[in-house]
Formats: structure tokens, sequence, C-alpha cells
């Protein structure tokens, strides 16, 4: 029977099986020492050695890890919301960017009145410039349009 | 002796600036509100403060993360004595006598008493390590590269072997670790290896993988299981947070236990304050007049797990400064953190970076002192904090997450990496694998390579060289000894388990 964690032991073996082609490509050993290639080969030959033997262990003993399914949409939502962020972040401008994905994390997903997302976006928006733009002088910009 | 107390009070010097001062200030108050979060530990503590470290200087980025350190360590306590939720794995203890004493009306009381516990207990894991950090490098300056590399891997091994509860699932995590290490140009060679980006030609920072999986891996399983945290407001009167003479001299001889425990503990590898927690509330379970007494709010269970907890840090410091080796998740990366600021961790760290390390660890014990101040008289102010900071911490953790990887070196792969290993964290999480062993050898790969190839270099290509060397040779039956403990100790836990099963 498949269950996830069975498909992300298959899923690791199978993503060690295609960098393997790569470690192969590139020299074990060199003069007297060992090569760029050597440490490579044998962890991901571990990994997929790893992987069949929990497989093999679990069909003894399932593992049983599953989730909550009434908590999917809201964690998918969370993921793109945040995938969204950091796009944002490099196309529309940083500062900017936090401020509206806080405001509607916690208005539309968490489901708090106007008023704190509002206080809270701007809060830690004006919290971030002054901590990491002014003080440790990392480049934020508020938006790339202005 | 009076070498070592020089070169401490030359730590205390440069910590004694007012930037350095409020940076352990703000490291403090900020991990001790992070500690008590559900979910969130030292190791997540320490990932989300290190982009703050990356313009900073060694000295100063090193005050603020020893504050969130020790910080992590007292804020654990504060929700598992006030509604009954340990904020990290070690505060699981301290419900037991906590939040009973919080019960009976006593709640300001077990507070006093376990920021006093902890205080003690940080102070004797510091002191330890001020004089047995030296006397310990002295002893290790003279190793070569093998003995670097059987070091480094005897550290691996440890925490590979014993920590979770399956050695395979901890092989796992050490190799998809070492994998993640090797990706990058060898600058050895000139080869490139597993790039399959320019981006990636410098390889993955360290930084980023922690943020991912004890950032955004934690929040996601915290959307998912949607825990929150129904923090009343304490009506504590501040005379309530101090004990009386009589119950500081009840208490003495259990937190000197649980600090000595603590920092035993602490020194082992891949052990840590948990166990050192749940050892000490038995050690002192079995020396009581009266037994039963625990578990309905006896101050000394409550008062040697503490101690233990905090001495541990202090214990914990001592491999990571004298031989580069971490014993958890937390010291590596702190180990990772010392590399960041071209630091070079091992048996060298305390002759080349010995002002850096010393003004390290005068930072914990000037942590320490803030920490059992701030935790006796502004206990209300934290609760407000963790109760505002709970209400949006999944957002607030994401967009922090998202600020810090960007921050690393201006570039927005990296925070799409972050994601990616928040994905793979949250992941492992779910199916209990343990992600120590992983942060360890993404922090080590390139080291252990490194010292691996220089012993070849040594020998001409002989392995025996590992075998022919008095030291590395020891090291070598240490890490044959730990994995055949781990082997017999997994056998006797499946028989009680079995046996268990079977009395049922």
């Amino acid at each position: 029977m498949i269950t996830l964690y069975r498909a992300f032991l298959v899923l690791l073996a199978l993503v060690a099986s295609l960098m393997m082609p790569e470690a192969l490509g590139l020299p074990k050993d060199s003069q007297y020492t060992i090569g760029p290639g050597f440490l490579p080969l044998i962890m991901l030959g571990a990994t997929i050695v790893c992987c069949v033997i929990l497989l093999l262990l679990d069909l003894k003993d399932k593992t049983d890890a599953t989730v909550k399914k009434e908590s999917i949409p809201k964690m998918l939502l969370y993921i793109m919301a945040t995938g969204l962020l950091i796009f944002c972040m490099e196309h529309v401008g940083i500062i900017l960017s936090v401020a509206v994905y806080i405001f509607s994390i916690i208005f539309f997903v968490e489901k708090h009145p106007p008023l704190t997302a509002l206080k809270v976006s701007l809060i830690t928006s004006v919290l971030i410039y002054a901590i990491f733009h002014i003080w440790l002088k990392v480049p934020m910009t508020i938006c790339n349009f202005f | 002796m009076v070498e070592i107390l020089v070169d401490f009070w030359g730590g205390c010097l440069q910590m004694m600036t007012p930037y350095n001062l409020l940076i352990i200030l703000l490291g403090s108050l900020v991990g001790t509100v992070v500690g008590a979060l559900p979910g969130l530990g030292p190791s997540a503590g320490l990932a989300l403060m290190i982009p703050m470290t990356f313009t900073m200087n060694p000295t100063a980025g090193l005050a603020l993360l020893m504050g969130v350190y020790m910080g992590t360590m007292f804020g654990g306590r504060i929700t598992s004595i006030l509604i009954n939720t340990p904020g990290d794995a070690p505060a699981i203890v301290t419900c037991m006598d906590g939040y009973p004493l919080m019960c009976q009306g006593r709640g300001g009381f077990a507070l006093g008493i376990s920021a006093i516990s902890s205080f003690l207990g940080g102070f004797f894991g510091i002191a330890v390590l001020i004089f047995m950090a030296p006397t310990i490098a002295d002893l290790v300056i003279s190793f070569g590269a093998p003995e670097y590399f059987m070091l480094l891997l005897l550290g691996l091994c440890t925490i590979a072997l014993l920590a979770g509860d399956s050695v395979m699932k901890a092989l796992l995590m050490t190799v998809i670790g070492f994998i993640i290490g090797l990706v990058g140009c060898d600058f050895v060679s000139g080869y490139t290896r597993f790039c399959y980006a320019p981006e990636l030609l410098e390889g993955i920072d360290f930084v980023v993988v922690i943020m991912g999986m004890y950032g955004i891996g934690e929040v996601l399983h915290n959307v998912e299981h949607n825990v929150h945290l129904d923090l009343g407001k304490p009506n504590f009167k501040l005379r309530e947070y101090f004990p009386t003479r009589k119950e500081l001299k009840e208490v003495s001889m259990p937190m000197l236990r649980g600090s000595l425990i603590g920092t035993v503990i602490g020194i082992l590898p891949a052990a840590g304050g948990t166990i050192a927690t749940f050892l000490a509330y038995a050690t002192e379970k079995k020396l009581a007049k009266d037994s039963s007494r625990f578990g309905k709010g006896a101050p000394e269970g409550l008062a040697a797990p503490e101690a233990a907890n905090n001495a541990s840090v202090g214990g914990a410091l001592v491999p990571l400064v004298t031989m580069g080796i971490p014993g958890s998740g937390g010291t590596a990366i702190l180990l990772g953190v010392f590399i960041m600021f071209g630091m070079r961790p091992g048996p060298l760290l305390m002759v080349e970076s010995g002002d850096i390390v010393w003004a390290m660890i005068a930072g914990l014990f000037i942590a320490n002192i803030f920490l059992l101040v701030s935790n006796l008289v502004m206990i209300p102010v934290f609760v407000n904090a963790i109760r505002i900071v709970e209400k949006h911490l999944s957002v607030l953790v994401l967009t922090l997450c998202c600020v810090g990887a960007y921050a690393l070196n201006y570039s927005f792969f990296n925070v799409w990496l972050m994601l990616i290993f928040g994905l793979f964290g949250y992941v492992t999480k779910k199916f209990k694998l343990p992600t120590g062993p992983l942060i360890l050898s993404v922090v080590l790969a390139s080291s252990l390579e490194s010292y691996f190839r220089q012993s070849l270099m040594l020998s001409k290509g002989s392995y025996m060289i590992f075998l022919t060397r008095p030291v590395s040779l020891a090291i070598l039956f240490i890490i044959l000894g730990t994995a055949v403990f781990s082997v017999v100790n997994n056998q006797i836990k499946k028989k009680k388990k079995a046996a268990g099963k079977a009395a049922k």
C-alpha cells in the first residue's frame, strides 16, 4: 500500500538516482588523495540504500503519518502566498510586498479585524525597514516603481 | 588559572560597550519570547536571528546569538508553568511540578524559583566552560589532519547513532545533509558538483537550510495543527517571584545536582537539554524522602531540571569551542556561524580566534545575568509579548525568514531555496526524521572532505594513516564503541517495548 512516507522515500531514492550519473562522471581520485566524485558517489549510494532499508522496515512496522485534511487548504494558501511574496519582493519591492502580505494573511486567512491587520502590517514593515535597512545597511527597496 | 581569568576578563571588556550590552539584552529578551512560543526552540531562535548578524562584527554578532541561545533556555519554562504547554522539549519536565504549583496559586513562586535555578545552572555550566575549554584546547592543539577528520567523524557518528528513535532515519538525514553540503564548486579540483543553477556555484548556505527547516517547516506544522496558546493575564505581585531564604535553602542541593548533571550531559554529543532535564528530575525523585510529592508541585522537581537545562548550554559549548564538535542542532548552527564569521572551528579556534571566543563566553555570562533580572521583574511584559506575537506567529516568522534569506547576499534565489527547504523541513517533521544530523552534516561536509584529503596526502594515499596514529585510532575505537552501544541500546528498547505490549 502506498503511504505518504513510502512515497517520500521512493522520491528521495529517485532524486539520488537521477543525481548519480553526475557523481559517476566526476573523478574518484586524484594523485594520492580522493577526487571530487568520491564522497558524492558514496553519499548518493548511501541515500539509496537507506531509503530501501527504511522502505523494507516500513513494510514490517508501518509509519503512520497523515496530513489533517481540514488544514490542507490553509497550508496551501500559506505556501502559495509566501511564493507570491517572494515573487513580489523581487518585482514590486520588498517592504510594500511584506506589508501587503502580512495584511492579507491576517485579514483574509486568519480572519482578524482589518484594523488589527493594518496595525501589525505597518508596525512589522516599519520595524523590518528600520532594522535591516537603516541599522544593518541591507538594501531594502520600498517599491520598485517609485 | 590566572591566565584563564585574564582571558575571560578580556572577553568581558570587549562586551562592556553600550552597543554590545544592548545587543545582548535585545537577544535575551527576544530569545525568551521565542523560547516560550510552541515549536520554536533554540535552533529556530538562532536561525531567525542569524540574518541580523550578517553585517555585524563577529563579537557583536555572537553577543546577539548568545543572548538568544540563553534566552530560549529561559523562555521555555514560562508557558510550561502558566498553561502547562512546554515551549520546547526540555521544558516538558517543567510542566510536571511547575503547573501544579501554578494551580495551587504559587505561580509567581514557580516562575521565580525556576528563573533562579536557570541562572545558577547557566552560571555553573559557563564556569565549567571557562575552566575546561582552555585545558582541553591545549591537549588537542597538536592534532593533525587525520585526528581532525576522526574528531569530526566522531561528532557526526554520535549524533547520527544516538539522536532520534531510528538509527536508519538519522543516517538518511546525515547523508542528505552531506549531499547538500557538497553542492557547489570543489575549490581543490575546480570541478562543480550538482550545480543545477549558476547561483549554486558557491554552494548552499547553511543559513538558508536552517531558516527553511526550523522557520518555515515549524510554521507549516503549527498551521496544520492550529497551535494556539490561551494565555491569561498574570496577576502576580513582584514579591511573589522572590522565594524566601528557607525555600531557597531547600532547593539549593537539587539546583547543584541539576547543574552538575546538565553540564556533564551537555558535554556529551547528541544528549542535550532534554535528556539532562529528565535525568535531573529522576535523580531528585529517587533522592527525595517523600517522592509522592513529585508531580504535585514539589519545588525540587522544578529547580533541578531547570538548572540542568541551562547548565547544558555551557557543557555543550565545551566540545564545540575546543574541538569543533557540535553535539546538537543548536550548537551545529553556532558552528556554522563561526565559519560564517571567518573563524576556523576546531582545535585551533582558541588560538586563532581566542579573543572572539572569550568575548562569546563573556556574552553568555552577561546574558545569564540579564535574563535572571528580566525573568524576575518582567514576567508580565513577556506574557503580553508572547500573547501578541503568538496570535500572528506564522505570518511574522514567514516574513522574517523571507527577509532574512534575502539579507544573506541580497539574492532572491536563496529565498526560493529556503521555501523549498521549508517544505522539506515540514515533511521531515511529519515523518519524524531528525533534523540535527542533517544540519550537522551540512555544516561539516566541506571540512570533513578537506581533512580527509589532507590525511591521505600525508600518507601518500594510504588509509592506514587513520590506524597507525594513536589518537586517531583511539577515536576510531570510540566511534565503534558508540555504534555498538547504539545497536545494543536499540535492542534493549525494542525488547522493553515488546515486553510492555505483551504485559498489556
